[in-house]
C-alpha cells in the first residue's frame, strides 16, 4: 500500500490542519439565466475517491467539466496542487477525463489512443512505448494493443478509456459515470478492479454517477448534489446513516419521513410529537431547534421490526394494518398502512425461507424500531 | 504545459492577438466568409446595380451608375429597365408561364414521390439503402444526358412512337417533343430525386408504432394516411416541393432541348436578352424580379428545413 | 394494409421504371449500328471509336475533368471550413450570414448565380485587372462556390452526428485545437469529406448554365459541347459519351457507397 492511501484511511477531511489537494471555492456556473452550479465549494484531498452523486440535471456533470477546463465558471476559484485553474485551458491542464461514452479515437488502435496524451506531452518514444506496455497489463489489455475500438466489447473498451486517462498520471484523474454503460454483472466486477486500480497508482479520483450503489461502494466520500447545490459531503457511511435532509435521505436509499413538531428538546435527546404515527417519537440526540419547531424523522425500512406480536427492546412502537407485501427474494418489503393513514416502508431480511407465521394482507402488526435508528432531517 | 505557453511571451503575443480581434478563430472564420461574400453575395450587388443602368453599344455594355463631373459625384438610376420589363407582354406572361409549369410539375412530382418515398422509408434497412441509391444514382449521372434521352424517347420517330405504332395503339406518331408536355416530363423527370429525398428523410422517422396506434384505435389505413401520416409528414412535403419548385422557375435547360418555340419561361428569356441581345441591364432587371418572385418560396424551405431539423 | 402495399409497390415501380428507361436505352443505343438513334440495326461500337477520334469532345472532356478536380478540391476546403465553424463556434458575429451564404447557392437558379458571377467577373476586371479574362479561372471559382454549398450539407450532418466528447478527449490529452482538428476531426469525417468531394465534382462535371455564362473563347465544357451538339438533334456518338460517363459515375457511387458503409459500421460499433 502506497503511503497515499493509508493518509485516506487516516481520513484527512476530519483533520482541520490537513492540506486538501483541490479546492473549489463558490465556484458558480451560468447558461444564460439558468444556474447549473450554484455557490459550490469542496475540499478534496490525495488519494481520495470522491464520487458527485445526483439526479440528471443536478449540476454533477457541468462541475465535473469545470475541473477539467472544458467550462469557465462564472465566479469562484479552483485550486488544483496549489495552483489557480483560471485561465488554464483544457489541454494545459495536469488532470484528465475519462468520458461516459470513452470517446476513444475510432481511427486510432488501441495502443495509439493510449499513447496520443504522451505524445503530446513530447515525451521520448521508447518512454512512451513502456509506459503503454505497463498501463495496457495494469488494465489486462496487453493482447489487445493493435484494435481498433469497434473490435473490442463494451468492458474493453471502458478499460482502454481508463488507461488513456491515467497514463499521463494527471494529477487529478475525472470520471464521468465510468461504469454507466456497462451491464450489472460486469460493473459489479469492474468497481472493485477500479479501486484496486488506484489504490496502486495514488492518484485522485474525482467520479461523477447518479448510481448511489455505484457512488457507496466506491467512494471515500460523497458529494450528493441537487439542483446545482452541493447538500451534503460525507463519507458513505454519514450520508446512509445520518442525512442531513430529506433529499438525501431520500436519494440514497429509502427511508420513511414522519413529520412531528418538537415537544421537549434536551441536551442529549429530542422528543418528536407526530400526528403521522400518533404518538411521540424519540431520537437519542439532540439538534439545533426550538419546542414548537417543525422538523420530521427519517426511518431506514430495514431499521423497523414487525411482528403479529407486541415487539420488545424497541424504544418506539406502533401498530398498523398489512397493506401490500413484495418478495424480492433476498428481502421481503411491506407496506404498512396507519391509523393515521400514512404509509409505512419495512424490509425484512429473508434469513429462513417463509414460514407458517408468515404475514398476509390485512394482518394488523406491530412496528418498532431502537431509538438510535431514527434521524432528525430538516426539511 | 504545453510548450508554447511555456515560452516566455508566448501565451501574451496569443492574449495580444485576441484583443485587437484577430485570434486563430476570427481567421478560420474568415476564410468562408470572405470566400462566399465575394463569389456569393457581392456578384448579387453587382446585378442589383446593373439593373439600373443604361444599355449601350460598348465594352461591357452599359452605361456607368455614377459618374465624377467637375467634382460631383453623379448617380443616374434608370428604372427604364423595370419599367420595360412591365410594359412588355412577354416578360409578365414569361412569369407567369414558368410559374405555373413549375408549379403543376411540382404537383406531379410529389404524387410520383411521396409513394416512392414511403415505400423506401418503409421497406427493411437492407431493402432501403438500395433503393435509397437507385433514387440517388441518376441525380449523380449528366442532367443534360438525362434530359438528352427524352429527346429519343418522345420524338416523332422516337422510342414511345414506336412502341404505339408496333402495337397498333395509334396510326400516326403523336407529337410530344417540343410542346408543353415534354416540358412537364423533362422536369419531373430530372427533379423526381430532389422530391424523393426530403420526403424519405422525413417519413423514415415517422415512427411506425403510430401507424399501429392508428389501426389500433380503428382508422382504416387510407384514414390513418391522411390523419397521422400526412400531417405529420407536412415539413417533409415542404421541403421536397420548394427544392423542386425553385430551380423549376429558372430553368433553362428542359425548356430550351425538350419544349417548343412557344414554351415560354423565364430562364430562357434571361439567357436570349444575355447571349443574344447582349443587353446585360435588362438580363440583371428579369434576374432581379425573379429572385423577388422566389423570395417566398425560399423562405418557405428555409421554415421547412428548420422544423426538420428540429424535429431530428 | 393488403392493397395498400400493392398500390405503393406498383407506382413505385412505374416510378423507378420512369428513373430508368431514358437511361437505359441511352446505353443500349450507343451500341447501335445505325445513325438512327431509335431504330435498332444492329451491335456495334463503332460511335465509341468515333468519339475518341472527336479532338473537339477529348479537349472538352480534358478541360472540364480539370475543372472538376481543382473545383472540387476548393469546394471542400471551404466546405470543411465552414462547416467547422457553424457546427463547433459557439457564437461569432457572422454566423447567420455566413450559414445563410452556404446554403443560399443550394436553392438559387442557375440562371441567376450564372450572371450574376460573370457580372462580378467583368465589374472587377474593369476594377483591379483581375481575374485577367473569362476562361477555366473563372469556371472555377465559380464551381468551387456552388460546390462547396452542396459539400457543405454532407459536412455539417457528419459533424454534428460525431461524438463531441471524441474532441474534448483529445483536448483534455493536450492537444491544442488546431491539433485536435488534424489529430481527430478530419479523420473521423473523412467519409464525409470524399462523399463531398465526389459531389462537387460531379456537380461542375455536370454544370452547363452557370460555365456558359463565366467562360470564355476557348475554355469550352464538355456540357457546353454536348449541348450545342444535341439542339442539332440526337447523335449516336452523344449516347456513346453518355454511357461512359454513367459508367464512371456508377463506379464512383459504388465506392462511395462502400466508403460510408465502413465507417458507419465503425461508427454503430464504438
Amino acid at each position: 500500500m502506497t503511503e497515499s492511501t493509508s493518509s485516506i484511511a487516516q481520513k484527512p477531511w476530519a483533520d482541520p490542519n490537513a492540506e486538501p489537494f483541490m479546492q473549489i471555492k463558490n465556484v458558480t456556473k451560468k447558461f444564460g439565466s439558468f444556474t447549473a452550479v450554484e455557490n459550490v465549494s469542496l475540499d478534496i484531498y490525495k488519494g481520495e475517491i470522491f464520487c458527485l452523486l445526483g439526479g440528471s440535471g443536478c449540476g454533477k456533470s457541468t462541475l465535473l467539466r469545470m475541473l477539467s477546463g472544458f467550462e469557465t465558471p462564472t465566479s469562484g476559484q479552483i485550486i488544483i496542487d496549489g495552483q489557480d485553474q483560471a485561465g488554464v485551458a483544457a489541454y494545459d491542464r495536469e488532470t484528465n477525463m475519462m468520458f461516459q461514452s470513452y470517446a476513444l479515437f475510432p481511427h486510432m488502435s488501441v495502443e495509439k489512443n493510449i499513447a496520443y496524451g504522451l505524445k503530446r506531452a513530447g515525451l521520448p518514444k521508447a518512454e512512451i512505448a513502456t509506459r503503454v506496455t505497463d498501463i495496457l497489463s495494469l488494465v489486462q489489455m496487453d493482447s489487445f494493443a493493435k484494435r481498433k475500438p469497434h473490435q473490442l466489447s463494451g468492458g474493453q473498451r471502458q478499460r482502454v478509456a481508463l488507461a488513456r486517462a491515467l497514463v499521463k498520471k494527471p494529477k487529478l484523474l475525472m470520471l464521468d459515470e465510468p461504469l454507466g454503460a456497462l451491464d450489472k454483472k460486469l460493473r459489479e466486477e469492474t468497481q472493485s478492479e477500479l479501486i484496486k486500480i488506484q489504490e496502486s497508482l495514488g492518484v485522485t479520483f474525482v467520479v461523477v454517477t447518479h448510481d448511489q450503489e455505484e457512488a457507496m461502494t466506491l467512494s471515500s466520500r460523497i458529494g450528493v448534489m441537487t439542483e446545482g447545490e452541493i447538500v451534503q459531503v460525507g463519507t458513505p457511511h454519514e450520508i446512509y446513516e445520518y442525512p442531513q435532509n430529506r433529499f438525501v435521505a431520500d436519494f440514497v436509499g429509502s427511508v420513511n419521513v414522519f413529520e412531528g413538531r418538537i415537544k421537549e428538546d434536551g441536551e442529549d435527546h429530542v422528543i418528536v410529537e407526530s400526528r403521522d404515527t400518533g404518538s411521540d417519537i424519540y431520537v437519542p440526540h439532540g439538534i439545533s431547534g426550538v419546542e414548537g419547531q417543525k422538523v420530521a424523522i427519517a426511518v431506514r425500512p430495514e431499521k423497523i421490526e414487525i411482528g403479529k406480536t407486541e415487539l420488545e427492546n424497541v424504544r418506539n412502537s406502533i401498530s398498523g394494518t398489512v397493506d401490500e407485501i413484495s418478495y424480492m427474494g433476498n428481502v421481503t418489503v411491506y407496506k404498512v398502512v396507519l391509523d393515521s393513514g400514512k404509509r409505512v416502508r419495512v424490509s425484512r431480511s429473508n434469513r429462513i425461507r417463509s414460514t407458517e407465521d408468515a404475514l398476509a394482507w390485512g394482518d394488523v402488526v406491530h412496528l418498532g424500531w431502537a431509538g438510535t435508528a431514527g434521524v432528525v432531517v430538516t426539511s | 504545459m504545453s510548450a508554447v505557453s511555456k515560452l516566455p511571451g508566448g501565451r501574451f503575443l496569443g492574449r495580444f492577438l485576441e484583443k485587437i480581434g484577430f485570434g486563430g478563430r476570427s481567421l478560420v472564420i474568415a476564410v468562408p466568409v470572405f470566400w462566399l461574400l465575394l463569389f456569393f453575395l457581392i456578384p448579387f450587388l453587382v446585378v442589383a446595380k446593373i439593373s439600373l443602368s443604361e444599355a449601350a453599344i460598348a465594352r461591357p455594355p452599359y452605361l456607368p451608375l455614377w459618374e465624377w463631373e467637375d467634382g460631383f459625384l453623379n448617380i443616374t438610376l434608370n428604372f427604364g429597365n423595370y419599367l420595360f420589363l412591365l410594359d412588355d407582354p412577354l416578360y409578365m406572361s414569361a412569369y407567369i408561364e414558368s410559374v405555373k409549369i413549375a408549379a403543376i410539375s411540382t404537383f406531379i412530382t410529389l404524387l410520383i414521390g411521396y409513394p416512392m418515398a414511403y415505400l423506401i422509408a418503409r421497406s427493411s434497412p437492407d431493402n432501403r439503402n438500395i433503393l435509397l441509391m437507385l433514387v440517388i444514382l441518376p441525380f449523380w449521372t449528366s442532367f443534360l444526358l438525362r434530359v438528352y434521352a427524352w429527346i429519343g424517347f418522345l420524338k416523332g420517330n422516337g422510342i414511345i412512337n414506336n412502341l404505339l405504332l408496333k402495337t397498333g395503339i395509334i396510326d400516326e406518331p403523336l407529337i410530344m417533343l417540343q410542346t408543353d408536355f415534354a416540358v412537364y416530363v423533362g422536369i419531373v423527370y430530372t427533379y423526381l430525386p430532389f422530391m424523393i429525398l426530403p420526403l424519405f428523410a422525413n417519413l423514415v422517422k415517422l415512427d411506425g408504432s403510430y401507424l399501429e396506434a392508428s389501426a389500433d384505435l380503428g382508422a382504416r389505413p387510407i384514414t390513418t394516411f391522411f390523419t397521422v401520416t400526412l400531417p405529420l409528414s407536412i415539413s417533409g412535403i415542404i421541403a421536397g416541393c420548394m427544392l423542386v419548385f425553385i430551380p423549376a422557375v429558372g430553368e433553362f435547360v428542359i425548356p430550351a432541348l425538350l419544349g417548343g418555340p412557344d414554351t415560354l419561361m423565364i430562364g430562357g428569356v434571361l439567357w436570349n436578352e444575355f447571349f443574344s441581345n447582349r443587353d446585360w441591364p435588362i438580363a440583371s432587371a428579369v434576374a432581379i424580379v425573379m429572385l423577388v418572385v422566389l423570395v417566398i418560396p425560399i423562405m418557405l424551405l428555409r421554415k421547412a428545413q428548420a422544423a426538420e431539423a428540429e424535429a431530428h | 394494409m393488403g392493397h395498400t402495399s400493392k398500390f405503393l409497390k406498383i407506382t413505385a415501380m412505374f416510378g423507378f421504371i420512369f428513373l430508368y428507361a431514358p437511361i437505359v436505352s441511352l446505353i443500349i443505343f450507343s451500341f447501335n449500328e445505325s445513325k438512327l438513334v431509335t431504330v435498332w440495326g444492329g451491335f456495334s461500337t463503332k460511335w465509341y471509336g468515333a468519339l475518341f477520334q472527336d479532338p473537339q469532345i477529348l479537349q472538352a472532356a480534358w478541360v472540364s475533368l480539370k475543372i472538376a478536380f481543382l473545383s472540387a478540391t476548393i469546394a471542400v476546403v471551404i466546405g470543411t471550413i465552414g462547416s467547422f465553424v457553424l457546427i463547433r463556434f459557439k457564437r461569432f458575429r457572422t454566423k447567420s450570414l455566413l450559414s445563410m451564404m452556404i446554403t443560399a447557392p443550394l436553392v438559387m437558379p442557375e440562371v441567376i448565380i450564372g450572371l450574376s458571377l460573370l457580372l462580378l467577373f467583368v465589374a472587377m476586371q474593369n476594377l483591379i485587372g483581375w481575374p485577367g479574362g473569362r476562361g477555366m479561372l473563372t469556371i472555377i471559382l465559380a464551381h468551387s462556390t456552388f460546390g462547396a454549398a452542396y459539400a457543405a450539407v454532407v459536412i455539417q450532418s457528419r459533424l454534428v452526428d460525431m461524438d463531441l466528447s471524441i474532441e474534448e478527449a483529445a483536448q483534455d490529452l493536450g492537444a491544442r485545437p488546431v491539433r485536435v482538428f488534424f489529430d481527430v476531426t478530419l479523420p473521423v469525417i473523412a467519409p464525409a469529406l470524399v462523399s463531398g468531394w465526389l459531389l462537387a465534382f460531379t456537380l461542375s462535371l455536370d454544370d452547363l448554365v452557370i460555365a456558359s455564362f463565366v467562360s470564355g473563347p476557348g475554355a469550352s465544357t464538355l456540357p457546353m459541347v454536348i449541348f450545342s451538339k444535341v439542339r442539332l438533334g440526337v447523335s449516336p456518338d452523344v449516347n456513346a459519351l453518355a454511357t461512359i460517363i454513367i459508367g464512371l459515375v456508377s463506379l464512383g457511387i459504388i465506392v462511395a457507397a462502400l466508403q460510408i458503409n465502413r465507417s458507419k459500421k465503425q461508427g454503430a460499433d464504438r
